[in-house]
């Protein structure tokens, strides 16, 4: 498969597009990372409980809902500093509606200080599909590992 | 009006006792280990919700007071609570925070218990046939554990009066909702803040930081004015808001909000509501979604914020999401609420840690309304009967005004 150019394969647009994504989320620029996905995108952020034994969702939007909360961060008390994403994809496969790639990926939060430590480590899943002739974001499933956020975040990971 | 010296900011305010607390009481390590030893080691205490222990031999781990502890459900269907330590040489039994074990075996020289703390098995009794160890008296520690609307309550002080006496009512009008259907916990997450436990436990004290909070200024200040809530006073230091109401559509993304979904019993969706158990638990009813938070002391600057949420047990499952979405919109650590509570709490916490900030003041006095310091105010007094300390002046023995 190839992007609509013909050019560049599927596999090695995902893994651009990955990049971009964590780029705009780095950079706050909502609108951008949204311009990246489908009108029907759906978020979450899932979490293995092992005090319950049972998944958890700690987060779930669509596009809209997603959309809305972006607008109301600067409303917010939010964590100072700002969030660096790195990502690393590590498989990308096809599937009939698209592609599914998988990353590892891990969030560091850097203060005004210049302090930076690890927020979280975990994997994204995600559903690429072709959209009006364009790569875009349909599903990104965000698995957790890290369970202890210390205050929390309202930005999405 | 005019800003402050040092000696002025040092100074303590001029106001009645009761009205201020000294920073010491959050920075002392004294203070923090008698708070453990005193209250924590004395107090009922919220441990979990009954629901995380379904089947018999189901097992919960968890630190209390400086212990590990666990509850067990046994096969009489009881849940009981043991510190987690085998009787032979002290080694923790069990590490994983949860499981299901008809036989506890300690790792280390085969002990072996059952779910009423017996002790079933010691390898080789007849090496201590001159000596005296026998299964009889070698059972675990057995800790005094009580059910109140489906949340268990533990208490280490085997002399404490009963957890009905302890509550004094304060759980009553959250009964129905808790008990009316049977609940799950379908959300837990903990997390270490740098801030004392009290710091944290304040965020749910007082009603009128709700400014801080844009979603409750736009879905719980434009509902109900401070000026119409109430609130009520237990005794040993509990609090809790009156009924509080809830408009939804004024957040971005919120409006329909429990139309989607059956409220809790006694509930409407836009109802609001919550409780502070002294020393260290808060339940909030969210019309739709239920959080129980506790705060355990780590250390003077350190907390371990442990926090849940709950379900209805067997509810379909559109049901279930909807309101893990409803719980997630406000609480967990993505939620619109909880950041900024913790957010709060790390702040003062940063203030009085090096002395920058000196007394905390709880003085606002307006007939139990929302804007009233009073729960805050009973907290103190109660933290100051039971530590023998002045909250004011922690140096100071506890001198009671009425």
């Amino acid at each position: 498969m190839t992007a609509d150019d013909g050019k560049v394969p599927l596999t090695e647009a995902v893994r651009e597009l990955v990049g971009q994504a964590a780029l705009a989320l780095d950079a706050e620029a909502f609108d951008t990372f949204l311009g990246l996905c489908t009108e029907d995108f759906q978020y979450r952020i899932r979490v293995m409980s092992p005090e319950l034994g049972q998944e958890m969702i700690w987060l779930e939007q669509s596009r809209v809902e997603l959309g809305k909360l972006f607008a109301a961060l600067p409303e917010h008390l939010t964590r100072p500093g700002r969030l660096t994403r790195q990502v690393s994809v590590a498989s990308i496969h096809e599937e009939t509606a698209g592609l599914l790639a998988t990353s590892v990926f891990s969030v560091f939060h850097t203060d005004f200080a210049g302090r930076t430590q690890v927020l979280a480590v975990g994997r994204y899943v995600d559903r690429w599909a072709l959209d009006k002739g364009a790569l875009r974001l349909r599903e990104r499933d965000v698995h957790l590992d890290t369970r202890d956020l210390g205050i929390g975040s309202h930005v999405p990971l | 009006m005019s800003a402050r010296d040092d000696h002025s900011w040092g100074a303590p305010p001029k106001l009645p006792a009761s009205h201020f607390v000294s920073g010491t009481v959050y920075t002392d390590p004294d203070i923090c280990a008698e708070e453990v030893r005193e209250l924590f080691g004395k107090l009922w205490r919220f441990a979990c919700h009954e629901s995380e222990l379904p089947k018999a031999f189901d097992y919960r781990v968890f630190d209390h007071a400086g212990h590990s502890l666990f509850c067990i459900r046994g096969a009489d269907n009881r849940i009981r609570t043991f510190v987690n330590v085998c009787s032979h040489r002290g080694a923790k039994l069990l590490s994983q925070p949860r499981g299901n074990a008809e036989t506890i075996t300690c790792f280390y020289h085969r002990w072996t218990y059952d779910a009423e703390g017996g002790c079933t098995g010691i390898p080789r009794p007849a090496g201590y046939r001159g000596t005296g160890p026998s299964r009889q008296a070698m059972g675990l520690r057995e800790v005094r554990t009580e059910i109140k609307a489906g949340l268990v309550f533990i208490n280490l002080d085997d002399d404490s009066a009963s957890l009905e006496t302890f509550l004094d009512g304060a759980l009553d009008s959250f009964e129905e909702a808790l008990s009316g259907v049977p609940l799950e916990v379908f959300h837990y997450n903990r997390a270490e803040l740098n801030a004392n436990w009290k710091a944290w436990h304040e965020t749910n004290m007082d009603m009128y930081h709700e400014n801080m909070h844009v979603v409750l200024r736009k879905t719980q200040l434009n509902a109900m004015p401070m000026e119409d809530r109430t609130m009520a006073l237990f005794s040993n230091g509990h609090g809790a808001s009156g009924e509080l109401k809830a408009e939804y559509a004024g957040y971005a993304g919120f409006a329909g909000r429990g139309d989607d979904v059956p409220p809790l019993p006694g509930l409407k969706s836009t109802d609001f509501r919550f409780v502070d158990l002294f020393p260290s638990t808060t339940i909030l009813l969210r019309g739709t979604a239920v959080r129980i938070d506790t705060a355990t002391p780590l250390g003077p600057d350190k907390t371990l914020l442990e926090m849940r949420g709950l379900g209805v047990k067997g509810e379909p499952m559109e049901h279930r999401r909807t309101r893990i979405k409803h719980h997630n919109q406000y609480w967990g650590p993505f939620g619109r609420n909880v950041p900024e509570d913790t957010f709060a709490a790390e702040a003062c916490a940063a203030s009085f840690s090096k002395g920058a900030a000196r007394y905390q003041i709880i003085a606002r006095d307006e007939n139990l309304t929302g804007q009233d310091d009073a729960i805050l105010r009973a907290f103190y007094a109660e933290w100051g009967r039971r530590l023998n300390r002045q909250p004011s002046a922690p140096e100071l023995d506890w001198v009671d005004d009425g």
